[in-house]
């Protein structure tokens, strides 16, 4: 049945606008938090149903949007761990509206889900202000002054990155005469210039160093939900945005794997080195997902060469085990009074299913075998092993020994959780944490399921780089 | 995958999936665990059973391999999978239906005790991981159930943990038979190593061509049998084992852990048969027969009803691997299979038997304290006389197929080997003989003896129908060896030809028979004055020829301690120094890198600016380098 000829593949992204409408809607009749909750969760759940159900096999949608197996797996990748914050939303932001507020999250959910499907600079910039948007508006929900400063910051970067964006693009523009992705520049340098204005400019929102600064203190500030979907959906839609824009401009690679290995073996460093020197959980994970960036970002290294298609593979298993890992330690926050370490101790006489859940997913972070984590990691820098250059050696083995570091600080909570003595009442069930926690393992065992899964989705290398433009 | 590749991995899939529900539905009842574990395993039985006749009908192997690591750049770099051969299909069904038998026993043997949902995990967990094992089609994923079998085998016969003696048994097992692990586990990273990689599927152990390399891998996969099946000189964890339950005993000793070291040479013999090269072949004849020698010396002068039973096994076992020094190839594997399965019957059978001998008379293990058992449980004592009689291969028993057969064909590659395995004979019938009149006839010599009546029919089936079997193997020996040599399913029934050279071990063991009659079949004083005459080399036997006493004082005092000190010494000083201190510099670091986090948002832009200009900077040097243009 067609409605809205090729636009029909669109219906998931559809789907999300319209439940966000019957979610404004119905908040006129009723302001029944739960039930906003339910219309968010099961709008989520409709659109992630229809993304598995239906074949993209590579079609042009309009004359700017293009939808192949690639962004299949990245609608998936970013749809879960969506879905699991909207779910983590039943109890905070505190707000007097939460039809609003659900309202402003599926609009910016159903953006994120345009801007990997495009490859016009216009329109990934449209659709990316349409992520940005409303959440700055979500990063300040809340009814203490700390989810405001994290706003704020989050917005006066954000509008400072929108204008390196900007600036980028009317580049980009002079060199090449298109605004279509992989177009044939005219002239070098100025189009050297705009890509490199663009790196900047779309990276803030991937929070890898230098471009981190607001990232801490927004994870920190604001609730649990919206650090989980900043931290998880948003960062993964700018991976695949910044992977359709660079992997179509063969000119930059050699620029942009020198480039990416600085930013990566920073941003990792940088990240494990001061998360071990937190109390502050929720700080510590806020770095631990700035360290995250890091090893999602080595994956530009395996520009223009034979290990592209795995590259996609291993970054959607690991976007995946990503979403999993972070949504749910950040949500596992909830319901904690306090986020210090000491609350911590003795976790494990409060609750079994609470200390091991978590400590599953921060092991899964830190990369232990036999999680979803791991695969994730193991697939990542074998693709970028198997190009083979000396500095894909160097930056993979600069991961391996971040990995190592990051064992402490993720270890260190583990122990307050099952060897410190503790005070306190009991903690309630958290069933986000722990079905996060039962699919990192689950997947990690049966990972080969995942991975045959996104190579039989996985269209032909061309077919998605060059856009099908 | 078809339908019989389905079957084949559910052999051991199901138990192993099954065996977490085994102890978790022990916490709503333990009975529960009983009746899942034993139709889990009785499940498996049949699969196997189906598996085997669909193979005995169609004659195909099932192969069928799975990629641990797929990668689409990289070859395989862990190939797991199934192998289900001729001699894979003999030994699951073995397996299965004797672990059935064992585990439909425990139901009768552990019905009191507290733990029984965890014993009863454990011992389908065991049963799994050897089936497992036999039917692995890569050495690494043999070895995965191989460690997995050792866990177990740790687990259980540690199971009564609260005994110091059992506790200290537990380890010693998982201690000694890891020294063979570690031969062989050397002896795959040497099997893949000179096979260039193809070796690490167990077909491709052909590829390893040159004669030396072949002897290094065949010596270190031996290595880690002799750990396994309790060869000389690494035996001494067997005796000590017997400290578990005595299913426990009765499974390891028959169907599971000592006969994976014989099935690993077995497989490898198999699917090659030139990697046991002369030099290789002669240790592994040799290993086999010291072992049997000493084996069957011990089991003379030990009271212990469980360790006389260990004892044997260890030389049971002997001839399994002496079976297969005799480089006889095909004939050589069918031999001591054919051995390897007879004894897991009659092995069952007689330590199911002194289980519900030990159940009547309150676990005193002492045959010194029992006697005239026979008239107390008839049909437990009947059937430990089956075993006995199988065990010292009594002309139209089991255990003369199987063994004497062994012994016939040794005679045509050495009779040096010949005699020594015959003597072996001999001894064995003595043991077995000394063991089943002390305990069966005479007057009780303890209030315990005096007091014991028969067991349950739960534990009587198994005893029974392990018996019947004990009895009637024989007659499927001929078809065993088409089916194993030559992969034939012609002719089930039928047993081998016998010759002359038969008759000597039958005459042997007739002699043993009768002098173990003369000596305690009856009131006598022979035993003391033997003693007393030869009072060095009873001392030495009794001492366990100091083996054990060699390994606790000299390699593990002086040895292992020492080395330990030294090792630990180094770990503290110079690997943990050098830990701590780049845990500090982390830790430092950590604190100044901080500090760029000022909680400013004009700060952050800043940040970002000045990262802007080093990138655009580094891109002018690229261009003017002319790296990219």
């Amino acid at each position: 049945m067609s409605i809205f000829g090729n636009y029909d593949y669109l219906w998931n992204v559809f789907i999300l606008f319209l439940g966000a409408f019957l979610a404004l809607f119905s908040s006129t009749v009723t302001e029944r938090r739960s039930m906003m909750v339910i219309i968010g969760s099961a709008t989520v759940v409709v659109s992630l149903i229809f993304t598995l159900l239906v074949n993209y096999p590579g079609i042009q949608v309009g004359s700017r949007i293009f939808l192949s197996g690639f962004s299949k797996l990245f609608f998936i990748a970013i749809l879960i761990p969506g879905l699991l914050s909207v779910i983590g939303m039943s109890k905070n932001p505190e707000t007097p509206r939460p039809g609003l507020m659900i309202f402003v999250f599926l609009i910016s959910l159903g953006f994120m889900l345009l801007a990997i499907s495009t490859y016009n600079l216009l329109f990934i910039f449209v659709a990316f202000e349409g992520v940005s948007i409303p959440t700055y508006v979500l990063a300040a929900y809340g009814k203490s002054n700390s989810e405001l400063e994290a706003a704020i910051k989050y917005f006066v970067i954000g509008a400072f990155s929108t204008g390196l964006i900007i600036f980028g693009i009317s580049l980009y523009y002079v060199s090449t005469g298109s605004l279509d992705l992989g177009a044939v520049a005219g002239f070098h340098n100025v189009y050297f210039l705009a890509m490199g204005l663009l790196v900047f400019g779309f990276g803030f929102k991937l929070a890898v160093f230098p471009l981190h600064g607001w990232a801490i203190d927004t994870y920190t500030g604001t609730s649990n939900p919206v650090s989980s979907y900043l931290s998880t959906s948003s960062k993964i839609m700018t991976l695949v945005v910044l992977f359709n824009l660079f992997f179509t401009s063969p000119l930059f690679f050699g620029y942009l794997k020198v480039v990416f290995a600085i930013i990566a073996i920073l941003t990792m460093t940088f990240g494990n080195v001061v998360a071990i020197s937190q109390n502050n959980v929720k700080r510590m994970l806020a770095y631990s997902s700035i360290a995250q960036a890091g090893y999602l970002s080595i994956v530009f290294l395996v520009a223009g060469t034979a290990a592209v298609t795995l590259a996609a593979i291993s970054l959607f298993m690991y976007a995946l085990a990503y979403g999993f890992m972070k949504a749910g330690s950040f949500l596992a926050l909830e319901g904690l009074g306090n986020y210090d370490i000491d609350g911590f101790s003795g976790m494990w006489k409060k609750s079994h299913a609470f200390a091991v859940s978590f400590s599953i997913l921060l092991l899964s972070l830190a990369g232990f075998p036999g999680t979803l984590g791991f695969i994730g990691k193991y697939f990542l820098f074998l693709s970028v092993l198997s190009t083979g250059t000396p500095l894909a050696y160097l930056v993979v083995i600069v991961s391996v020994i971040n990995s190592v570091v990051s064992f402490y600080y993720y270890g260190r909570v583990i122990m307050y959780m099952f060897w410190k003595e503790g005070t306190g009442e009991k903690v309630r069930d958290n069933y986000i944490l722990y079905a996060s926690a039962f699919l990192t393992v689950l997947f990690g065992v049966l990972y080969f399921l995942v991975y045959s899964y996104a190579q039989s989705v996985l269209p032909a290398l061309a077919t998605y780089l060059s856009g099908g433009l | 995958m078809d339908i019989p590749t389905i079957f084949a991995i559910l052999i051991f899939g199901l138990p192993l999936a099954g065996f977490p529900f085994v102890i978790a539905i022990g916490y709503i009842r333990k009975n529960y665990s009983m009746y899942l574990g034993t139709s889990l395993v009785f499940l498996s039985f049949l699969i196997s059973l189906f598996v085997f006749f669909n193979y005995t009908i169609k004659g195909v192997v099932i192969q069928y391999n799975f990629n641990w690591f797929p990668s689409p750049t990289l070859p395989a770099i862990v190939p797991l999978g199934i192998y289900a051969d001729h001699l894979a299909m003999i030994m699951t069904l073995m397996v299965s239906f004797v672990g059935f038998l064992i585990i439909l026993f425990s139901v009768g043997y552990m019905k009191e005790d507290p733990n029984r949902h965890v014993f009863f995990g454990e011992m389908v967990l065991f049963t799994s991981s050897m089936l497992g094992l036999v039917l692995a089609s890569s050495l690494l994923m043999l070895f995965i159930f191989w460690e997995l079998v050792g866990l177990c085998s740790y687990l259980l016969i540690g199971f009564w943990y609260y005994k110091p003696n059992a506790a200290s048994a537990a380890k010693k097992a998982f201690i000694v038979t890891r020294v063979g692990d570690v031969f062989f586990i050397a002896g795959i990273g040497a099997a893949i190593f000179y096979s260039s990689g193809s070796a690490i599927s167990i077909t491709g152990l052909s590829a390893i061509h040159l004669e030396w390399q072949r002897t290094i891998v065949s010596l270190l996969l031996f290595g880690g049998a002799i750990g396994k099946s309790a060869q000389f000189p690494l035996h001494v964890w067997i005796p000590d084992a017997m400290e578990g339950p005595t299913t426990v005993s009765a499974l390891i000793h028959a169907a599971t852990m000592v006969t994976a070291g014989v099935y690993l040479i077995a497989r490898v013999y198999s699917v090659d048969i030139d990697i046991l090269t002369t030099t290789s072949l002669t240790v592994i004849l040799y290993v086999g027969i010291v072992t049997i020698i000493l084996s069957g010396l011990i089991g003379l002068v030990v009271n212990d009803i469980k360790r006389i039973l260990a004892y044997s096994t260890i030389g049971q076992i002997g001839y399994m691997v002496a079976a297969l020094g005799l480089g006889l190839g095909a004939t050589s594997i069918g031999l001591s299979i054919y051995q390897l399965e007879a004894h897991a019957f009659f092995k069952a059978l007689l330590f199911l038997a002194a289980g519900s001998i030990l159940h009547a008379v309150m676990n005193v293990r002492d045959i010194n304290k029992m006697g005239g058992l026979w008239r107390k449980m008839p049909i437990t004592v009947t059937s430990m006389l089956v075993g006995a009689l199988a065990l010292s291969g009594f002309p139209g028993f089991a255990g003369f197929f199987s063994k004497d057969s062994i012994i016939t064909a040794s005679y045509g590659v050495s009779i040096f080997a010949w005699s020594l395995l015959a003597i072996g004979g001999f001894l064995t019938t003595l043991y077995a003989f000394r063991l089943f009149f002390k305990v069966a006839i005479g007057k009780p010599r303890s209030h315990a003896a005096e007091q014991a009546h028969e067991s349950g029919w739960v534990m009587l089936i198994p005893i029974v129908t392990l018996a019947i079997f004990s009895i009637i193997f024989g007659i499927f020996q001929q078809g065993f060896y088409n089916f194993v040599e030559n992969r034939q399913v012609s002719g089930v029934f039928g047993i081998a030809q016998l010759s002359t050279t038969d008759l000597i071990p039958v005459i042997l063991m007739l002699t043993g028979l009768a002098a173990s009659y003369y000596v305690w079949g009856r009131k006598s004083s022979i035993p003391t004055k033997v003693a007393n005459g030869a009072r060095d080399f009873y001392l030495l036997v009794k001492n366990k020829f100091f083996l054990d006493v060699f390994y606790t004082n000299v390699i593990a005092e002086r040895g292992v301690l020492g080395l330990s000190a030294v090792s630990d010494g180094f770990e503290r000083r110079a690997i943990g120094g050098l830990v701590d201190s780049s845990g500090r510099l982390f830790q430092n670091s950590g604190k100044l890198l901080r500090k760029i986090q000022t909680g400013l948002a004009r700060q952050y832009a800043l940040l970002i600016l000045i990262g802007l200009v080093l990138a655009l900077l580094l891109l002018r040097i690229f261009i003017l380098m002319g790296v990219i243009h």
